[in-house]
C-alpha cells in the first residue's frame, strides 16, 4: 500500500457548466431527522447544510467566511452587524428577512435545545433595524469559537412563519418534512430506509447549483454499496470507506479514493472517576502511562487500518490545524518501561500468575468493552490484550453496543475500560471541554477524569481572544493530558471517500472529505462531465490517494469456481440418469 | 359446521391469549434493555443537559413504567402504535410498508423453495441408494448450510458487477418513471431476482431433507406395499399415496417457518439493502426506538400466530385423521 499526493482539480470561478444530472450518494447511516434541533448524525447535518443556508460557511481552511450574510464586528467585539443577501427566499416563496434571523437566535436562546444552544449562550440581544440588517449584541466579547455559530450546519436560519407556531414539546417531535428551506437545494422526497432526494433550488439567490438532483441512497451493507459504486448505480461514497475495501477499488480507473483529515479520534477510555465503581487501579496515572507504553499504535494503524488512519500522540487530531500540538512527547512502544512503571506503582507478580497485583490485593484485571459497530477494533483489542498480558495486565475483551456502554457510563460509572470515539466537529473548545470537571458532572465525560489544573487551562483558553496566546494554552493542555493520560487516543481517523470520475467533476477536497456538511464548495461546483471541461486549473491540496495492486479478482474466481462446480454436479447427475 | 366452530374456538382463544402474553413480553423486553432512545442522541457534548428531560417528557417516557404499559395496550387496541422516535413518522405506516416489502420478497421465495425442495426430497427418497440420491442429498445439505451473507455477496459480485445482468440492491430503480404497470413490474422483478434466488436456495435445503426422510418412511409403510400389490404404477403410488402422507411433517415445518421468515429474512435484506421489516427491527434495536420495535414485533407475532392457525387448519385438511 502506498500513498500518493495528487492534485485535485478546482474549477475556475465563473466558468459556466451545463446544468443537469442526478448525483447518487451512497450512505450507510440514514439521517435520523431533518429537525435541526434534535439531530446528531452527520448525515442529517449534510442534508441540512444543503436545504438551509447559514450566515457563513467554512472555507477550504475551515475558516468561517460570509455566505448568506456579510458582517462587521465593532472594536470592542460586542456588536456584530450582519447584512443579509437581499434576494434570499424560502422554498415556499416567502422572502427571507432579518426577522427570520432574529427568530432563529431568540428561538435557540429561549428553548435551550439542540447542539447549537451552547454556542448562542453568549448572545445578549438581536435587533433588526431593517429587513436585511441584523445587529447582534453579546454579553462578553470573550468565549472563543463564537463565529462557529455562523457556519454551524445544525444551526441554520429557520423560517419564522413555520416554526413560531410550535410549542417546545411539538418542536422536539417535529418531523420537518417537507423542509421549508432556503439553501441551494430543496427537499424533494424521503423514503425511509431507501433514499432521500433533493432538487436544485432554481430560485437560489446565489444562482442554482449545476446538479439537478442529489439522492442519498441508503445501503445496509458496505460491500453492496461498494458493488453499486463499481456498477455506477451510485456515484460517490463520501465517508467511512473501510481500509480493506478501499484497497480493492484502487485498480478501477473510473474510481478515485481519497482520504482527508477528520475531527474524529478513537479512544481507549479507562474509568478515572473517583466516585466510579470500576477497577480502582485505573485512578493511578502510572498505570495509565504503562498502558501507553504497552501499545504499538503504529502497528495497529498499519495492520488494522492499512495506514489509512494517523496513529495518535496528542488527543487532539491534526484536523484542528493550528490547535493541534505536533510536539507532544510520544510514548514509544516499550514493554520494559511499562513493566517498570507498574513495579513503581506497587504492582508485582511474585508468584508468576500472569496478573500483577498490589499489597492490598488489587489485581490488574480489567473488562474491556469495544463498540460492536467496529469489528476491526475487536481485532485491535485482541492484539492489545496480548501486549498487556506480557506485562502482567489481563484484559477481558467483549464487544458491546454503544447504548449499553453508555448506560453503564452514566450515571453509575460502572465499567473498567471501553473503546470509544469522539467526533465533535470543527470547534476546538467542545473537544477540549469533554475532559473538564463540568463534563463529568453533566455526564458527557467518557472517562470521568477531573483535574483542577486542566479546568483552569480550559477557562483560560476560552477567554483568550489572541490567537497565538490561545494556541499556547491549548498546546499546554495537550502536553498535560499526555502526561496524565486520562484517555488514551489510539488513532485519528480520516474521512475515506470513493467516487466515480467518469460522470461528474468538480469535487473539492477539504477537511472531512469531498462531500460533507462543512463542504459547500463541492455541492455547488459539481457538474456533469462534458468535453468543455478541459480548461481546468489545478491547485495542489492535501489529499492522498490510495493505490494498491489488488482488485476484485478473488471474488470472480470464487464465483466462477462455484458455478463450475454446480454445473459439473448437474452434468454428472444427468449422465448418471442416462446411464441407468 | 358446529364441529368446525368448536375447533376454531379451541384454536382462536389460545391464539388471543398468546398475543396478549407476547405483547406484554415485547414491552418488558425492550424497556429492560440497558439505555434508552435518547442515550446516544445526547452523547453529543454539544447538546445542552436539559435535552434529556425535555425529550423524555415530549415522548411520555418520563411517566412510570406501568402507566406507559397501560397506554401502550390502550393505543395498540385502537390501532395507534405511536410515532417513531427516530423518524418522527407514524409506526403503523412505517411497519406496514416494510412488511409488504418483506412479503413481496419472502412469498415467492417460500413457494419456490417449497416446490423445489419437495420435488428434490421426494425424488431422492423415492430413488433411494442411487448416485442421484447422494447428489440431491449433497446439494440439499450444502444449500442448507450456506451462509446467506456470503452467497448474497457472491451473487452480487457475479451477476450484478461482472455480468451486469441485475441491479445490486434496493427494490426499484431510483428516478425511473413507469409508462405502464408492466414496466413497473419488470423493474421490481429485476430487483427481486437475486435476493429471491438466494433466499430460495438457503430455504429449500431443509425442506428437501425433511421431505426425503419423510418419503423414505412412508415408502416402507404397509399401505404402499398394498398399493403396489394392487398393481398401481410407481408414479401413481408416489403421486397419490406417498406425496400426500409424506407432506404432513413438511406442513408443520412450513407453518413454523412462515412466521419466522417474516423476521428471518434480515440477512438477505441486509446484503441486498432491501427495505424490509427484519432490517427495520435490527436498526430499531440499535437506536432503542421502542414504538417501532413494539409495532414490528406485534406484526411479527400476529403473523406467527396466524401462520400456526392456518397450519392447524391445513393439517386437518391434508390428514383426515385429524378431527375438527
Amino acid at each position: 500500500m502506498c500513498l500518493l499526493v495528487l492534485l485535485a482539480p478546482i474549477n475556475v470561478q465563473g466558468q459556466a457548466f451545463a446544468n443537469g444530472g442526478t448525483l447518487q450518494v451512497g450512505i450507510i447511516t440514514e439521517p435520523d431527522t431533518l429537525n435541526p434541533f434534535v439531530t446528531v448524525t452527520i448525515q442529517s447535518f449534510a442534508v441540512l447544510s444543503l436545504v438551509y443556508d447559514t450566515l457563513g460557511k467554512y472555507d477550504a481552511d475551515m475558516k468561517v467566511v460570509p455566505w448568506l450574510a456579510s458582517w462587521d464586528i465593532s472594536a470592542d467585539g460586542l456588536t456584530w452587524t450582519f447584512h443579509l443577501a437581499k434576494n434570499a427566499m424560502w422554498s415556499d416563496g416567502t422572502p427571507l428577512t432579518s426577522a427570520d434571523v432574529k427568530f432563529t437566535y431568540d428561538f435557540a436562546i429561549q428553548n435551550k435545545i439542540g447542539t447549537a444552544a451552547y454556542y448562542v449562550s453568549s448572545v445578549e440581544s438581536v435587533e433588526t433595524p431593517d429587513d436585511s440588517t441584523v445587529v447582534l449584541t453579546r454579553k462578553t466579547p470573550l468565549t472563543a469559537g463564537f463565529e462557529q455559530t455562523l457556519a454551524y450546519p445544525a444551526f441554520p436560519v429557520i423560517p419564522k412563519h413555520v416554526w413560531e407556531k410550535l410549542s417546545t414539546d411539538q418542536i422536539l417531535k417535529f418531523e420537518n418534512v417537507p423542509v421549508v428551506g432556503s439553501g441551494p437545494f430543496v427537499f424533494n422526497e424521503w423514503k425511509r430506509g431507501e433514499y432521500l432526494s433533493l432538487k436544485a433550488n432554481a430560485n437560489y439567490w446565489k444562482g442554482r447549483p449545476h446538479l439537478d438532483e442529489v439522492v442519498f441512497r441508503i445501503f445496509k451493507s458496505f460491500d453492496t454499496m461498494l458493488a453499486a459504486l463499481k456498477t455506477g448505480e451510485i456515484d460517490v461514497i463520501p465517508t467511512d470507506v473501510p481500509a480493506l475495501t478501499a484497497s480493492t477499488l484502487a485498480g478501477d480507473p473510473n474510481i478515485k479514493v481519497t482520504s482527508s483529515p477528520d475531527y474524529y479520534t478513537r479512544i481507549f477510555t479507562p474509568n478515572d472517576n473517583i466516585n466510579g465503581t470500576g477497577n480502582r487501579a485505573l485512578l493511578d496515572a502510572r498505570v495509565r502511562r504503562a498502558f501507553q507504553y504497552a501499545m504499538d499504535r503504529d502497528f495497529l494503524a498499519q495492520t488494522i487500518h492499512l495506514g489509512l488512519v494517523d496513529p495518535a500522540v496528542s488527543f487532539i487530531p491534526p484536523a484542528y490545524g493550528i490547535w493541534y500540538n505536533p510536539n507532544v512527547k510520544p510514548y514509544p512502544f516499550n514493554l520494559t518501561i511499562a513493566a517498570q512503571l507498574l513495579e513503581q506503582a506497587g504492582y508485582t507478580d511474585p508468584k508468576n500468575t500472569g496478573v500483577r497485583s498490589n499489597k492490598e490485593g488489587l489485581r490488574l484485571e480489567f473488562n474491556y468493552w469495544v463498540n460492536n459497530r467496529w469489528p476491526e477494533e475487536m481485532r485491535a483489542a485482541s492484539q492489545v490484550q496480548q501486549w498487556f498480558s506480557q506485562v502482567g495486565i489481563k484484559l477481558n475483551v467483549q464487544a458491546m453496543d454503544a447504548d449499553t456502554i453508555t448506560a453503564y457510563n452514566y450515571p453509575v460509572w460502572k465499567y473498567d475500560i471501553y473503546f470509544w470515539g469522539w467526533r465533535v466537529g470543527p470547534d476546538i473548545s467542545k473537544r477540549l471541554w469533554v475532559l473538564t470537571t463540568e463534563a463529568v458532572t453533566s455526564e458527557w465525560s467518557a472517562s470521568g477524569w477531573s483535574n483542577s489544573t486542566y479546568d483552569d487551562l480550559w477557562n483560560q483558553q476560552l477567554n483568550t481572544l489572541d490567537q497565538t496566546k490561545r494556541q499556547a494554552i491549548i498546546w499546554q493542555m495537550q502536553d498535560f493530558i499526555q502526561q496524565e493520560s486520562p484517555e488514551i487516543p489510539f488513532y485519528h481517523m480520516k474521512t475515506v471517500a470513493a467516487y466515480r470520475i467518469d460522470k461528474f467533476a468538480g469535487y473539492v477536497t477539504m477537511t472531512e472529505g469531498v462531500l460533507s456538511e462543512v463542504n459547500i464548495w463541492s455541492w455547488m461546483g459539481l457538474h456533469l462531465l462534458t468535453p468543455a471541461v478541459v480548461t481546468e486549473t489545478t491547485i495542489p491540496t492535501a489529499t492522498s490517494a490510495v493505490a494498491a495492486p489488488s482488485d476484485n479478482t478473488p471474488w470472480i474466481v470464487a464465483a466462477v469456481a462455484i458455478i463450475v462446480a454446480i454445473a459439473a454436479l448437474g452434468y454428472a447427475t444427468v449422465r448418471r440418469r442416462k446411464a441407468e | 359446521m358446529v364441529v368446525l366452530r368448536e375447533y376454531l374456538q379451541r384454536r382462536v382463544v389460545p391464539a388471543l391469549v398468546t398475543l396478549f402474553v407476547v405483547m406484554t413480553l415485547n414491552f418488558l423486553l425492550f424497556h429492560a434493555m440497558p439505555g434508552n432512545p435518547f442515550t446516544l442522541l445526547i452523547r453529543d457534548p454539544r447538546m445542552p443537559p436539559e435535552m434529556r428531560a425535555k425529550l423524555a417528557h415530549a415522548y411520555g417516557l418520563d411517566a412510570p413504567l406501568q402507566v406507559q404499559f397501560l397506554l401502550y395496550f390502550q393505543n395498540a387496541f385502537t390501532g395507534n402504535l405511536g410515532i417513531s422516535l427516530v423518524y418522527k413518522i407514524p409506526v403503523t405506516a412505517l411497519v406496514s410498508e416494510r412488511l409488504i416489502n418483506t412479503l413481496i420478497l419472502v412469498t415467492p421465495a417460500t413457494i419456490l423453495s417449497i416446490l423445489i425442495g419437495t420435488a428434490i426430497g421426494l425424488l431422492s427418497g423415492w430413488k433411494r441408494g442411487g448416485k442421484r440420491e447422494v447428489g440431491a442429498l449433497l446439494f440439499s445439505l450444502v444449500a442448507y448450510s450456506l451462509p446467506v451473507f456470503w452467497l448474497g455477496m457472491i451473487f452480487i459480485m457475479f451477476f450484478a458487477v461482472t455480468m451486469r445482468s441485475f441491479p445490486t440492491s434496493g427494490i426499484l430503480t431510483y428516478g425511473l418513471t413507469y409508462p405502464n404497470f408492466l414496466s413497473y413490474l419488470s423493474d421490481l422483478a429485476a430487483h427481486l431476482v437475486l435476493p429471491t434466488s438466494v433466499l430460495t436456495l438457503v430455504l429449500l435445503g431443509q425442506y428437501a431433507l425433511i421431505m426425503r426422510s419423510s418419503a423414505v418412511d412412508v415408502l416402507s409403510q404397509d399401505y404402499v406395499l398394498t398399493a403396489r400389490a394392487k398393481g398401481f404404477s410407481e408414479s401413481r403410488i408416489v403421486r397419490t399415496t406417498v406425496l400426500r402422507n409424506a407432506l404432513l411433517p413438511l406442513i408443520t415445518l412450513i407453518g413454523l417457518n412462515l412466521g419466522l421468515i417474516v423476521a428471518g429474512a434480515i440477512q438477505t435484506e441486509t446484503v441486498f439493502s432491501y427495505p424490509g421489516v427484519g432490517r427495520l427491527v435490527y436498526e430499531s434495536v440499535v437506536t432503542r426506538d421502542y414504538p417501532v420495535l413494539e409495532g414490528a414485533f406485534l406484526a411479527i407475532s400476529v403473523s406467527v400466530i396466524v401462520a400456526n392457525l392456518i397450519t392447524d387448519l391445513l393439517y386437518a385438511y391434508f390428514d383426515p385423521r385429524v378431527r375438527y
